[in-house]
Formats: C-alpha cells, sequence, structure tokens
C-alpha cells in the first residue's frame, strides 16, 4: 500500500472540493477517518484492530443513543439495558441453536427483545403523560432490574459469570456462502460495514419527515401537538427505534467478543455512552461516532487500574456538559 | 393455626414500610418541592451509611453515628445546592445529567477515599422482643417507631410551622409563591438540605442491616423514588400512602424468594400506578409549568 500516494491524492481531492466550496470541513474529516478506517488493519497489529473493532460496536450504540437523545431530547439512563438485552438475546440463540443461520435469527431476537421492552416502557410511560424526569428515571431503574436479573437468573444468563463461549457470527446464504466471521480483520470490516450501514440508515431516517417530527419535538412539545402530531406515538417510535438499535449493538457486540456479562447492561455503560454522545456532539450522528471512538481511545492510556479514576473523570465530564454546555467535537467542526 | 404467621406477616409489612417510608421521605420532599429528581438520591443515603460506619469504628457506639449521618450530610447537601442544582430549577432535564455526574463522583470518591471494601456495622440492638407471643428483632421494632417518629416531626414542620406553609406554597404555585414574597431560594436550600438529610439518616439507620459499599445508594434510589411516585409527588404524606402499599405488596409475596421478585413487582405496581393514576395515589394533578 502505497500511502504517500493516498495522502497526496487525498490532498488534492480535499483542496479541490474546498475550493469548489461544495465541502465544508465535516465531509474532509469524515472522508479522511473512513480511508484511515479501511487502511487501519494494514497499519495495526491485531490486538489493536481487535479493539478498534470493539470501539466500532461502541460507536453504533452511540449512534442508537444521539437518534434519540440528540434529536427529541428525550435522555435515557439505561441506555445499557437495551444493549444488554440485544447482547444476551445473540448469545443465547447462537448457543442453544447450532443450525446455519442462527445468526441471523440472533439479530432478530436482539433487536426484538429490546424493542418490546422498549414499546411496553414507553406506552406506559408517554401515554401517562408523566414528566421527563420520570422517564430519565424510569429507564434508570428497568436498566438496574435487568441487571440484577442477569446477576441473579442464573439457570439463564449464567450469573455473574455470564455466558461464555458464545459461538461467532455466520454468514449463511444457502448453497451459496457460510462464512464463520472469526478473526480480528474480517470482524474488524465486518463491524466496520455495519457501522457505515446504520450511520447511513440513521441519516435517512432522520432526513424523512418523521425525523423532521422528532426535531420539532424537541423544539416545543407543546406546538407540535397542537399541530396535531400524536406525541406519544412518536416519541414510542423513536424510542424503540433507539433501543433496536442499540440491542442490534449488543447482538453483535456477544457474537463479536464471544462473552457477555451482566456488566454491559449497567450503569457504568449507560454513563459511557451518555459521555461519548456529548463528547462528540449530540444530534449529528457522526459526532456519535467519533465521540465513542475518541473516547475509548483515550480510555485506552489510562490503564486497567485507574478504572475507579477514569469513572470519577466521566462523572466530572458530565458535570463539566452541564455547566458550560458545549456543542461536542461536531460543534467545533462545523 | 393461630394468628402467630398474621402477625408476623403483618410485622414484616410494616418494617419493610417503615424502611421505605424513610427513605422515601427525602425523595419526595425535593421532587415535590423543586420538581428536581435528584439521582444522588442513593449517594446521600451511602454517605450516611458511612458517616454511621466511620463514627462507631471511631467511638465503638452505633448512636453517635446515627445522630451525626443526618446533620453532615444535609450540609452536603446544602453545599451541593448552592454550587450546582440551584442554577439548574429551570431545566429539569439538566438536573438530570448533572445529579447523575454528581452521583457518580461522589460514588468514586468514597472508592478512592474509604475503598471499595464491603464494611459492616454492627447491630446496636440485638435479641429480640416478645409481642404478642412472636420473637421480632428488635432493631426492626425499633425502625418501625423511628420511621413513625419521622413522620410526625415532617408532618408538624409541613402543617404547623411557616416553614411548612411556605413549603406547601411553593409546591403549589412556585412563582405566586414568589411573588406573594415567599423567598423561594431559600425554601429551597432548606428543603434540599431536610431531604438529603433524611437520605443521611435513612442510610445510618439501615447500616446495621446492609452491606456497605460505594455502589449500595442505586438499589436505594430506584426503591424512593418509586415509593415517591406511587404515592405521589407534591404530597409529602404520598410516601406514607406509597411505602405502605409497596411494604405490603413485598410482604404478601414473602421474604423467601429471589429479591429481584420484590424489584420487579414494585416496578410493575409503579407501572399500574403511571398508567392509571399519574399523579400517585393521594396526589392532584399539577400543571406542568
Amino acid at each position: 500500500m502505497n500511502l504517500d500516494v493516498l495522502a497526496s491524492s487525498m490532498r488534492r481531492l480535499t483542496k479541490a472540493s474546498v475550493r469548489a466550496g461544495r465541502l465544508g470541513r465535516i465531509p474532509i474529516v469524515a472522508m479522511v477517518i473512513l480511508v484511515l478506517a479501511v487502511v487501519f488493519p494494514l497499519l495495526g497489529s491485531r490486538f489493536q484492530v481487535g479493539l478498534m473493532m470493539k470501539f466500532f460496536i461502541f460507536a453504533i450504540f452511540s449512534l442508537s443513543l444521539d437518534v434519540m437523545w440528540g434529536y427529541s431530547g428525550i435522555l435515557s439512563f439505561g441506555h445499557a439495558g437495551f444493549f444488554g438485552l440485544g447482547a444476551y438475546a445473540m448469545g443465547l440463540v447462537l448457543m442453544h441453536l447450532t443450525s446455519p443461520g442462527a445468526t441471523y435469527l440472533g439479530a432478530i431476537a436482539a433487536i426484538a427483545v429490546p424493542t418490546l421492552v422498549a414499546v411496553f416502557m414507553s406506552y406506559i410511560l408517554f401515554y401517562g403523560r408523566v414528566s421527563g424526569m420520570y422517564f430519565g428515571v424510569i429507564t434508570l431503574i428497568v436498566s438496574l432490574v435487568l441487571q440484577q436479573m442477569a446477576i441473579s437468573f442464573i439457570g439463564l444468563t449464567g450469573g455473574l459469570n455470564g455466558l461464555y463461549p458464545i459461538p461467532p457470527l455466520d454468514i449463511y446464504i444457502p448453497g451459496l456462502v457460510d462464512f464463520g466471521i472469526t478473526g480480528e480483520t474480517s470482524l474488524y470490516y465486518f463491524m466496520l460495514v455495519c457501522l457505515a450501514a446504520i450511520f447511513l440508515f440513521c441519516r435517512k431516517v432522520m432526513s424523512t419527515s418523521f425525523g423532521r417530527l422528532i426535531k420539532a419535538i424537541e423544539g416545543n412539545e407543546t406546538r407540535t401537538e397542537y399541530f396535531g402530531y400524536n406525541l406519544a406515538n412518536s416519541k414510542i417510535a423513536i424510542f424503540s427505534l433507539s433501543a433496536a438499535l442499540a440491542g442490534l449493538a449488543g447482538g453483535l457486540y456477544a457474537g463479536a467478543m464471544g462473552f457477555v456479562s451482566p456488566d454491559l447492561l449497567g450503569l457504568n455503560m449507560t454513563t459511557e455512552v451518555i459521555v461519548w454522545v456529548a463528547v462528540g456532539g449530540r444530534g449529528t450522528l457522526s459526532g456519535a461516532i467519533l465521540g465513542a471512538l475518541l473516547v475509548n481511545i483515550i480510555a485506552l492510556f489510562l490503564s486497567g487500574k485507574m478504572v475507579t479514576v477514569w469513572y470519577l473523570i466521566m462523572g466530572l465530564f458530565l458535570l463539566g456538559v452541564v455547566l458550560s454546555r458545549p456543542k461536542g467535537i461536531m460543534g467545533y467542526l462545523a | 393455626m393461630g394468628y402467630e404467621p398474621y402477625l408476623l406477616q403483618l410485622l414484616n409489612g410494616l418494617s419493610i414500610a417503615a424502611i421505605l417510608i424513610l427513605i422515601g421521605f427525602g425523595m419526595g420532599i425535593i421532587f415535590g418541592l423543586m420538581n428536581v429528581v435528584n439521582l444522588a438520591h442513593g449517594e446521600f443515603f451511602m454517605l450516611g451509611a458511612y458517616v454511621a460506619w466511620v463514627v462507631s469504628r471511631a467511638v465503638d457506639s452505633f448512636w453517635p453515628g446515627f445522630l451525626a449521618a443526618p446533620i453532615i450530610v444535609g450540609l452536603l447537601g446544602m453545599a451541593l445546592e448552592r454550587l450546582f442544582i440551584r442554577r439548574f430549577y429551570a431545566t429539569p432535564l439538566v438536573t438530570l445529567l448533572l445529579t447523575w455526574g454528581l452521583s457518580i463522583c461522589i460514588r468514586q470518591l468514597v472508592r478512592l477515599t474509604i475503598g471499595p471494601e464491603w464494611r459492616n456495622v454492627v447491630n446496636p440492638l440485638p435479641g429480640c422482643l416478645n409481642l404478642f407471643g412472636i420473637l421480632y428483632p428488635t432493631y426492626r421494632v425499633f425502625i418501625v417507631l423511628l420511621a413513625m417518629v419521622v413522620m410526625i416531626l415532617i408532618g408538624y414542620l409541613m402543617l404547623r410551622t411557616g416553614f411548612g406553609l411556605r413549603c406547601r406554597a411553593v409546591i403549589q404555585n412556585r412563582q405566586m409563591a414568589s411573588a406573594l414574597g415567599i423567598n423561594i431560594h431559600q425554601i429551597d436550600l432548606l428543603a434540599f438540605a431536610l431531604g438529603a438529610g433524611l437520605a443521611g439518616l435513612a442510610g445510618a439507620v439501615m447500616s446495621p442491616l446492609i452491606t456497605i459499599h460505594p455502589d449500595m445508594g442505586l438499589a436505594f434510589l430506584a426503591d424512593s423514588f418509586i415509593v415517591v411516585i406511587v404515592g405521589g409527588v407534591g404530597r409529602i404524606m404520598g410516601v406514607v400512602a406509597g411505602g405502605l402499599i409497596l411494604g405490603a405488596a413485598q410482604a404478601i409475596i414473602s421474604f423467601s424468594i429471589n429479591p429481584v421478585w420484590s424489584r420487579i413487582l414494585f416496578l410493575l405496581i409503579a407501572a399500574l400506578v403511571i398508567r392509571v393514576r399519574p399523579q400517585g395515589l393521594l396526589g392532584t394533578l399539577r400543571r406542568e409549568g
């Protein structure tokens, strides 16, 4: 791979596009990152590629929060609950179903289970017409209960040990392909493709009339309702979409990492995803991805023994976000 | 079969209700008065338990710590209200994020300074009392009595004093109360300190019965919030109704089974209340400003 040629052609391309005035700084940054992402397995060690693959899954999780928090302003304090539900659903399906195509069933379960929980919760909360506070706290409590269930229903979930070993994901088309996704590099590219696809999907959804309705809800709920929109249904829809994507991310995590533990459902995980989105800048989608990658790469430099300090930094960071109201990385780039 | 099993269940229900009422009061006051859900409430509870543990080790007696916990945690609550929470009453959702940040910071600071180990406080009232032919742990009887005393004191404070009158005015209509010359900043400060202090008291009271560790507050945050929404936000005595109902529910499904089921039960009751009677059992509907 001739990196010099690549770099110079990138430079020429960016210069040209800036001259043409069609592209701002954001698409250039995005292109550079995309190119870096594609060539990364050639440069990094297997360990680094594996880590990056994990961060891509986190980025999908981060996107799932951003479509809700960033656009509708609804913040879930138990988002890891959906991630974990998806992970357990995928893990259980893959472990108990050995027939080819189990991955597809697992993916369906990883999306369906969190979505059903989300629909049930949001139906009660949003039609109960209780204030937005309730939503935040109830999501937190539900994720706490889910974690306790994962720990104590040992027969199903393996308790504190979690599920292990989970068979790998498998792309299966009868008679054509039966490709088990193992090894860092193939997992890396698979997750990169998933991340890109989900990113484009979210962007598409947010540019439809539904996306504009969701943004209108954040702008002014009462006015949106007086225009004749069913507020509760729209909120249920966006919350369920968000939970579905979080569950999918969890399912991918279970298949890629090969194990699932109750930590995935926990409040630390929720805090992290809130911080990723806040760092990247909420309501931008690409910011959610950037935030997830950046925060995790920074966390790498703090050794495992500093976990306590790391969560303290997370807490301080949340305070900082609230007190200074920055717009995240994307806010500076825009 | 005599009356004993029923009496035992009744006592169990009462003792759970007493605990729920104690932990619910602080949340109820802060949520009802300021319309702020304090996600660091569980950490106030945890700090109360740690104060009891530290003092009981230092002076070899439980009671000084029991008295010190509400005061220390109340003062801390006062400081946090002044420094942070005061600035965000207009935007309740931001306070959620803010108090969540505070909650994480307090938890990690405790973990860094006191350590993540599990701690225990020796039960100051060991042994059992003979109640109508049943031996019941003395300390649980003490908790029931304490909950009653706290209930009466708060009832007196809210219904018979000038402070209580002003508090109820602020709960009913903030702007109007302010326009009528009530210093709502002062009320907020005192009420937040009171709520935090009550959480600290609950933590100290519970400390001999449970394991003390930095993450212990989260479960109590969940319980206290559910008690408040079942009872009704904005009605201080709603906490009593919520506590009694949830205590009764938990006593009926009994102790022996997995504690997770009682949390699930609490959640289902909360869901039912939100769906059928969103203002809570005793609450009246308020217009959200």
